[in-house]
């Protein structure tokens, strides 16, 4: 802003006259806050006006005081009071004060430690689920880790099984009714133990079943009916057979078998 | 005037400044605190200068000292709307002292309108106006005499009697922006009437205080 050119403009002698607006009396006092030298300027124009009205001053009655200053006794109950009040806490006792100020005080650290307590609470709560939870992922871990460990062992069973000198692997395939469909016993007889593993072989339909037979003078014996599974079967462990044989059967298994499909002939 | 002659006048207005500025803050400081030597020292120093303003307005006396007790109420009842960032104690006063002035007469033209038959009471308390006593020194009085007419009427509608610049201008019969340059004119007039006033009054303290 150029000071002298606000000062030029005249806008301080017309609020020194009264005759701005509040809204442009409150701009003039804003720009005299600010620039002393239009606050200094202000100062003169406002001391000449005053000597210009003293110049032209009329002494009123003096009794004039004494009904003012009664006016004020009769209205002090009303408008003073509150004032009366007001110094008389400024003076009044520190502790009082104090005390009045205290809800002030204690309310926000009463907030706080509400807060404080809430999250605090909450993160108590927070933890010891995670914990819990921790808990049964380690649970878990171990149940896992010693099924893969039972797996592997069985694994090395198996293999160690397979390799070993007493065993046989007797293979049986498909006939006419399912080509191309393999099975195979591993029988041990130092050991006594068979197992039975699946190789290639279709899903049965619906409401039918696989069932093993161990076939021993022409007379079939079952070993029990299975599902398709990666894993090899134990099965009991019969000597002397002629053939092992899978069929198709009903659900559940049947004394005699109805319709084999697959065969592994022993060899002696 | 020599150059340090200049200087120390200008020292000694400052001073003059100074002491009134004293007496104001002093006045102030007993409003905020409520105490009701502030009015007595307000009706000490400014009562004379501000009944001058409300007779230009109001020229019936009875109801122009009504206005006067009705301004003292009003400063007392209003002492936290003044502060001295808002400028001298004066110009507040001054401003309170010609709406009231302003608001008296209105009603008082509308009572007399409705009940005409109390006009002469007035009229016969206006009769004793002429008899009141202008109590500035002469040496001010004349000092104020020395500013153009052109320029006293301007003053006088604006500040004393609370004219607009509208109704000023209509009554002066001069467009709007000359009023307003003229107003800025003015009071540089004024201004500059009043420091050689001072200068004057500073000589007349050291003449009496050599002696």
């Amino acid at each position: 802003m150029n000071i002298q050119e606000y000062i030029a403009s005249g806008i301080l002698e017309q609020y020194a006259l009264g005759t701005l607006s509040s809204g442009e009396e409150r701009e003039v006092l804003a720009n005299a806050a600010q620039y002393p030298e239009i606050r200094a300027e202000l100062d003169k124009i406002e001391a000449a006006l005053e000597r210009y009205a003293i110049s032209d001053a009329i002494t009123p009655p003096t009794e004039l005081i004494t009904d003012i200053l009664k006016k004020i006794d009769d209205t002090k109950p009303s408008v003073p009071h509150r004032r009366d009040d007001d110094t008389s806490d400024k003076s009044g006792n520190r502790f009082g004060k104090f005390l009045s100020w205290l809800p002030y005080i204690l309310l926000p650290l009463l907030l706080l430690t509400a807060i404080w307590g809430y999250f605090g609470h909450r993160g108590n709560k927070e933890s010891q689920e995670a914990r819990l939870k921790l808990g049964e992922d380690l649970t878990d871990c171990r149940t896992e880790r010693k099924q893969l460990r039972d797996t592997i062992n069985f694994y090395r069973a198996a293999i160690k099984f397979v390799n070993d000198e007493n065993t046989r692997a007797i293979a049986m395939e498909g006939n006419e009714k399912l080509p191309g469909a393999s099975t195979t016993i591993h029988t041990n007889s130092a050991s006594q133990i068979t197992y039975f593993a699946i190789n290639d072989l279709p899903v049965p339909p619906e409401g039918r079943q696989y069932q093993l037979w161990a076939i021993k003078d022409g007379t079939p014996q079952s070993l029990g009916v299975f599902d398709i599974s990666p894993d090899p079967i134990m099965v009991d462990y019969v000597p002397g057979l002629d053939a092992y044989a899978v069929s198709l059967e009903q659900r559940g298994g049947v004394a005699v078998p109805t319709d084999i499909r697959i065969v592994g002939a022993v060899k002696s | 005037m020599s150059q340090s002659e200049y200087h120390s006048n200008r020292d000694n207005i400052n001073l003059v400044n100074k002491k009134h500025i004293n007496i104001e803050s002093n006045i102030v400081a007993l409003l905020k605190q409520r105490d009701k030597k502030a009015i007595e020292l307000l009706y000490e120093h400014y009562s004379s200068a501000l009944y001058g303003i409300i007779l230009r307005i109001v020229p019936a006396e009875t109801l122009a000292q009504e206005v006067l007790q009705d301004v003292f109420m009003k400063v007392w009842n209003n002492t936290d709307k003044y502060d001295s960032d808002k400028g001298r104690l004066f110009t507040w006063l001054a401003q309170i002292t010609r709406n009231a002035a302003k608001d008296a007469l209105r009603s008082s033209q509308y009572k007399q309108d409705i009940k005409t038959d109390t006009l002469a009471d007035n009229v016969g308390n206006d009769s004793s106006l002429s008899h009141n006593p202008r109590i500035a020194d002469s040496g001010l009085r004349k000092t104020i005499d020395g500013l153009d007419k052109k320029y006293r009427e301007i003053i006088d509608l604006l500040y004393f009697q609370g004219y607009s610049h509208s109704e000023a201008a209509k009554e002066l019969d001069i467009p709007i922006g000359t009023l307003k340059s003229r107003v800025r004119k003015a009071i540089l007039e004024l201004r500059k009437l009043l420091s050689n006033e001072l200068i004057i009054i500073f000589l007349i303290i050291k003449i009496i205080t050599n002696i």
